[in-house]
């Protein structure tokens, strides 16, 4: 009885956190999604609850229930897959259309956590029955039980996507808790049912590789088969590939590298010749070979450009590539760089060979101290004062990740410069067709202290320069560079920043999810 | 004998809504104040549910009879006090342990400093969880001595849970702000203790005053939310 409580609970919260998971990082939402998902499974608990009290329910089996569950539980991840594949092929458009779609689409999905909500409501009425029956009335043992479950089931869904790097493999941990319960409830453990589950476990484990085969399709459809036109050997190929014709296809392109960290889920794409690789970070894009040049040097060189002083002493937030600190070791004023990168995972990736050929070893060099942290907490615990200060963060389109785009983060910054020190961060300063213009950023950073602000933009990607005593003036425009200014928009009347205890979204722009 | 049972559901409602939005705005506060918030949001949940389970067995151990109504009352303003004092707990506990290890000259790289700020803060946590934890096994005895035969509790209960779960992103969290949701929150959980009161044949005397006196300095928070705010920053920064 304990152990089949303990299980129920384990495998359902596997389950649901699993879920959550997923449509967080399909939808790069984790606040909402995360909410949503537990809500919505609670919702169904509670249906399920309300349901199995009517006296029509009174016969439905435990053994059921748990086969449902084993089921939801084994086929939910391809189902999630397989959709997520259709709609980047025959309904996404990098436009803003497409990111409405996808909500609905992942909105719909929230049948999933319904319909497991829903069993599991029957299966804890069911549980607590039999309970009563062996223990008397005692719902504060009942609870106590389920909620050691549920507690274990928070930790495995994190520890096995970093252990075993797997998204799916919680699932088909969840679902063969259920699994094992419904063998006990139709037989005992001990006979012939015993090497049943050991073939089911065995079941368990093939299907892992086939989910595995359908994450690589997925990512492959997400990476290589998008809206183009491309010429491949004296073929031109017109895309995205249909469904079918895609299943075959997909064999001629690379694996996608995929890492999960503690943090975040990192992503190496390498082109067909694979020459060049791209890197993303939760579906994101962060990289280029081919482009990253362009990127980091504007990043690194306009900004003291423009404050005119040569830094002896740099504060770079993320970018744990390499990549911008490699150009800031090109200016021999640079005494000491502090870089603060929150994932180890990058950082090792970083000092691996195939991103230090690319980032000269910069990690590597005297100059270079190098702290795994979060920047929140290093900015907040640290007094050390420094000439520029460079953020290269994941720029948080949705509500997560505001807290280092908050007045008081900027704020903290404030006081790590120097006199006449600046900071210079990459932000999207035009927001496409949805309109904004990124006034919420601006206001924000007025409200830390940093009256003006300037753009400049390079090569498709704009950044922000700004201080408090620095110079302002941007250098003459030169066609060599092709970094220009840009003009940034006038923050209006009543515009509220974002605030560490009360958030606001910075603009709302095009998703390219 | 209606209207007894009325105000009991109608308070399970309002509890399970706070329960879940008190792990919700944990994990924020937490994120703030220990970093790392993707980590931050599994582990809040799994201590947070961890001490649920604490509470519910703990319920378990209380006198049986009338004082678990009491009980209840207690716990309800213990947590209507803590959910609107959770920013103020952290971020003065936070700078004063600041001001300590700055007084002691307690160098931030030897993880003193780290190691108080977690306690204080999953202490905070514990507590709240544990309170909640004892919550529906006492509801449910409360529903059994008013002569309730099906349970309406636990389904209340998960129904509400999920309202406050859809609720906290949108309505909390980018809407009123982590400030203004603490104090609503607490002043639910004071409206939910004035109902409590009124469980029963006569309404238990003294905790009618306390819910609503909660209440009232919950709404006097969320009024004053602008200037509680710029405190609380000073105090912080």
């Amino acid at each position: 009885m304990f152990s089949s409580l303990f299980l129920a609970s384990y495998g359902s919260l596997l389950f649901e956190l699993s879920l959550a998971k997923v449509f967080s990082l399909l939808s790069d939402d984790g606040v909402l999604w995360e909410s949503l998902t537990i809500g919505v499974f609670l919702f169904g608990i509670g249906l399920g609850v309300l349901w199995g009290n009517r006296s029509s329910m009174q016969s439905i089996s435990l053994a059921s229930v748990e086969k449902y569950l084993f089921f939801i539980g084994l086929g939910s991840y391809p189902l999630i897959e397989f959709i997520h594949i259709y709609y980047r092929i025959y309904l996404f458009g990098f436009n803003a259309h497409s990111f409405w779609i996808l909500r609905g689409i992942l909105g719909a999905l929230e049948f999933l956590p319904l319909y497991g909500g829903v069993l599991t409501g029957l299966e804890v009425g069911l549980l607590y029955r039999r309970h009563t029956e062996i223990s008397g009335h005692r719902p504060s043992m009942f609870f106590c039980l389920y909620e050691f479950g549920a507690v274990l089931a928070a930790y495995t869904v994190t520890s096995v996507s970093y252990l075993c790097n797997s998204d799916s493999l919680p699932f088909l941990l969840g679902a063969l808790c259920h699994g094992w319960i419904y063998t006990q409830m139709k037989r005992p453990f001990w006979g012939l049912w015993k090497w049943k589950l050991a073939c089911l476990a065995l079941g368990i484990i093939g299907l892992e590789g086939g989910n595995r085969w359908m994450e690589q399709w997925q990512l492959k459809t997400f990476y290589y088969n998008q809206p183009q036109v491309t010429q491949r050997d004296g073929r031109v190929f017109i895309q995205p590939f249909g469904l079918w014709e895609w299943v075959w296809r997909q064999k001629e392109y690379p694996a996608v590298e995929r890492l999960h960290s503690h943090y975040q889920v990192l992503d190496l794409v390498s082109d067909t010749e694979g020459k060049e690789w791209a890197l993303y970070l939760n579906h994101h894009f962060q990289l280029s070979t081919e482009t990253e040049y362009a990127y980091h040097h504007a990043l690194a060189a306009y900004p003291m450009t423009v404050a005119h002083i040569a830094p002896k002493t740099i504060l770079v937030l993320g970018a744990g590539d390499g990549f911008l600190v490699r150009e800031l070791l090109k200016y021999p004023s640079v005494e000491k760089i502090v870089l603060v990168e929150l994932d180890p995972a990058m950082l090792e990736w970083a000092k691996g060979p195939r991103f230090s050929a690319r980032n000269e070893h910069s990690l590597f060099d005297s100059r270079v101290e190098v702290v795994a942290e979060d920047a929140w907490w290093w900015v907040r615990h640290h007094t050390e004062r420094f000439d520029a200060i460079l953020l290269d963060f994941p720029y948080p389109y949705g509500s997560d990740g505001l807290r280092l785009y908050s007045t008081e983060f900027f704020s903290f910054l404030r006081h790590h410069l120097q006199p006449r020190g600046y900071i210079a961060l990459d932000v999207p300063l035009w927001l496409g067709a949805s309109g904004g213009s990124n006034e919420v950023l601006l206001a924000t950073l007025q409200a830390a202290g940093f009256p003006h602000s300037l753009g400049f933009q390079s090569g498709g990607e704009t950044f922000l320069y700004t201080g408090v005593d620095c110079a302002m003036e941007p250098p003459p425009w030169t066609k060599q560079d092709m970094i220009t200014p840009i003009e940034l928009p006038s923050v209006s009347e009543g515009t509220r920043g974002n605030h560490l205890l009360h958030p606001r979204v910075l603009g709302f722009p095009d998703r390219l999810l | 004998m209606r209207k007894s049972m009325g105000f009991l559901y109608g308070a399970t409602l309002l509890i399970a809504y706070c329960s879940i939005s008190y792990e919700l705005l944990l994990a924020q506060y937490l994120s703030v104040l220990l970093g790392n918030s993707i980590h931050r949001f599994t582990s809040t949940l799994g201590i947070y549910i961890f001490s649920l389970g604490v509470g519910a067995w703990w319920a378990g151990h209380l006198k049986e009879g009338g004082a678990r109504h009491r009980y209840l009352l207690r716990i309800e303003i213990a947590l209507s006090v803590l959910g609107m004092g959770i920013p103020f707990y952290l971020f003065g506990s936070e700078a004063l342990i600041r001001s300590f290890c700055e007084w002691k000259q307690i160098p931030f790289s030897s993880g003193i400093s780290t190691s108080l700020i977690w306690v204080v803060a999953h202490g905070l946590m514990v507590s709240i969880g544990f309170l909640s934890g004892m919550e529906v096994p006492l509801l449910m005895d409360l529903e059994k001595a008013q002569g309730g035969s099906t349970t309406w509790v636990l389904p209340l209960d998960y129904l509400s849970s999920f309202l406050g779960a859809v609720s906290f992103p949108l309505v909390i969290y980018l809407g009123m702000g982590l400030l203004s949701g603490s104090a609503m929150v607490g002043v639910l959980n004071g409206i939910s203790a004035w109902m409590l009161s009124r469980v029963g044949s006569e309404p238990v005397p003294g905790y009618t005053r306390w819910g609503i006196g909660l209440s009232g300095l919950g709404v006097l928070l969320w009024v004053f939310e602008g200037a509680s705010h710029g405190w609380l920053m000073r105090v912080f920064l």
